[in-house]
């Protein structure tokens, strides 16, 4: 089954507290969607809406056009699963996995023959008879996943189902929730304050700040094209260079820089580059050329980070672990930023 | 374990002794006569010992049953919510177990007497609530404490409906605390002697009414009898909840 949700002016309010302010948002059916933001930004809040275990101060939840404002979370087909997984205690595996159909007065022998379904599926057939208390993490995560997937959801709604998880068992349940999703075609909201999560597991990434959507695009435009300031130190963007931007040129510290045409904004602006586009060592006749000097250079694994100082400013880059210049701290730099990796901000 | 036994029913053993004896007095070592005459008083179907058992069962009962009542949702509010006020709302709880009981009882005497309640069945019942529900209200705080909404929200989105959520999530729960705590209420009730017979009026004649005045007679082995009648129920409703007592001893500390 997968429907279309549509989240129009969304808003919640408690007392003085506004933790969600008219937020609007399309989740394509049968897409991930992930709602991606720092901690206290509202996910939750609005997940909870959609749940139906929260009503909205103001605003509209559509399921495939139809308002399910009214309907109360048990009959709205919306099954969270939680950051921690919430298991019955007192049920086995196959009866906590086969809970929500309990609940729909399904007959037994259909009952046992899904709940093996979705065991299968995530791979914990063997467990069925064991209890909550003897699994581990991840085997649990994977049970409330089952769980809620038994009951044919309209919608999965997912709270962090991998906040809890050591890296190893993260990728194995990201490869997880892909394949669930491949394999059901399901709509899925995945919300997180991990971009990495959301770059990985979602097909569109809709980011809230302050219980407000401040941009919404794949995942690649949050690197390459962000909205503000915000959104580009949110994804590491590192470096921000303040101007004044006329047509397709940004005075700046640093001299006169070439941008993106369709980048934003005009007159005072914020210019920025992702680290591992700065070019180190620019050749002849390269465009948005200037001199710098290294102030420092840190070995991070796969990658040296280096710190520039240029204009009386200062740059951050990255250099290859084996790069045979073998930049020091205070060899000077030939600088270039190429322009078409340059994106401009209104200033904010 | 065997600790705890000889604990509860060593002190038991000279009642028992001394209820089957004629005449024991003082300077014995050994009772000089045996007799079953004090238990077939004791245990007489017209005697008085089954009626004051029946009034201590069901005054204890109704009182157990209306302090869970209030200490459910009580306890859920002072152990899940934070508020302002709610360490003093917490210390309010506890104020009955603070002020003597007989202060409390000659004060409500008057006030029972003018509703009609004095003399009568629910009057001791809601005079026993007073010391007997802030147990209640105080256990469930605490496994309340220690219990996580998010699972309600959970069986709620899997399409639990309120009484399917009540029934598979918060009763099994809370069930050990549940149990606990309707032991020490009953309990508490159970053994209420001043309140009984302030507001009683010697017409809610329970065990413990009976029991003070027949050890005021000084007949010992009928003393001895009917106290062993009085301490039997509690044993076996301890023996019974004994295993969720010891494990909710550390939800009571959760406070």
């Amino acid at each position: 089954m997968t429907t279309r949700v549509d989240l129009v002016g969304l808003t919640k309010h408690f007392g003085s507290v506004h933790p969600v302010e008219d937020f609007s948002l399309a989740i394509q059916p049968g897409r991930v969607t992930a709602l991606l933001g720092p901690s206290g930004s509202g996910k939750t809040t609005l997940l909870k809406m959609i749940a139906g275990v929260l009503r909205p101060t103001s605003g509209d939840i559509l399921f495939d056009g139809e308002s399910v404002v009214d309907l109360p979370a048990p009959e709205r087909d919306a099954p969270m699963v939680f950051h921690n997984a919430l298991l019955f205690p007192q049920l086995t595996v196959e009866d906590n996995v086969g809970f929500g159909l309990r609940m729909r007065k399904t007959p037994p022998a259909e009952r046992s023959g899904r709940v093996a379904e979705m065991l299968e599926l995530v791979g914990l057939h063997d467990l069925r008879t064991r209890r909550p208390e003897q699994l581990s993490g991840g085997q649990q995560q994977r049970v409330a996943l089952a769980r809620a997937l038994v009951v044919s959801p309209r919608l999965l709604l997912l709270d962090e189902p991998l906040a809890n998880l050591d890296p190893d068992l993260r990728n194995e349940m990201r490869e997880l929730l892909l394949s669930v999703q491949r394999s059901l075609g399901l709509t899925m909201l995945l919300v997180t304050h991990d971009q990495e999560d959301a770059i990985v597991v979602a097909d569109h990434v809709a980011l809230i700040r302050d219980g407000s959507l401040v941009q919404e695009g794949v995942a690649r435009d949050f690197f390459e094209r962000p909205a503000s300031a915000w959104v580009a130190m949110f994804f590491g963007a590192g470096n921000l260079i303040p101007g004044e931007r006329t047509n397709n040129e940004v005075v700046t510290p640093l001299g006169r820089l070439r941008v993106i045409a369709e980048s934003p904004a005009s007159g005072p602006v914020l210019v920025t580059i992702r680290p591992e586009a700065v070019v180190l060592d620019a050749v002849e006749g390269q465009a948005n050329t200037f001199e710098g000097t290294v102030i420092a250079a840190e070995f991070r694994g796969n990658h040296i980070r280096m710190q520039l100082t240029a204009g009386g400013l200062n740059l951050e880059a990255t250099a290859p672990v084996d790069d045979a210049k073998g930049h020091a701290v205070g060899d000077t730099v030939r600088v270039a930023l190429p322009p078409d990796k340059l994106w401009s901000l209104p200033a904010e | 374990m065997a600790l705890i036994v000889a604990t509860i029913l060593l002190p038991l053993v000279p009642l028992v002794i001394q209820s089957f004896t004629r005449g024991y007095v003082f300077p014995q070592l050994v009772p000089a006569e045996w007799s079953t005459r004090a238990w077939s008083i004791v245990l007489a179907t017209d005697g008085g010992t089954w009626k004051a058992l029946g009034w201590s069962v069901a005054v204890a009962a109704t009182v157990t049953a209306l302090a869970l009542l209030v200490a459910v949702p009580a306890g859920r509010v002072l152990g899940l919510r934070t508020f302002r006020g709610r360490r003093v709302l917490e210390f309010l709880v506890l104020t009955p177990l603070l002020v003597p009981a007989v202060a409390v009882g000659i004060g409500l005497d008057i006030t029972f007497i003018r509703l009609g309640l004095s003399g009568t069945f629910w009057g001791v019942v809601l005079v026993h609530l007073i010391p007997a529900a802030p147990y209640a209200v105080l256990i469930l705080a605490g496994v309340f404490a220690n219990y996580n909404e998010d699972l309600e929200v959970q069986a709620r989105t899997l399409g639990a409906g309120p009484l399917n959520v009540l029934r598979h999530v918060t009763m099994p729960a809370i069930m050990p605390g549940l149990i606990v705590a309707g032991f020490f209420a009953f309990i508490v009730s159970w053994s209420q002697y001043v309140l009984t017979l302030q507001i009683g009026g010697g017409k809610v004649l329970t065990l413990p009414v009976l029991l003070v005045s027949t050890a005021s007679g000084g007949d010992v082995a009928i003393t001895g009898a009917l106290t062993i009648v009085y301490a039997l129920p509690v044993l076996a409703l301890l023996v019974v909840t004994s295993h969720h007592v010891v494990r909710a001893g550390l939800g009571v500390t959760g406070t």
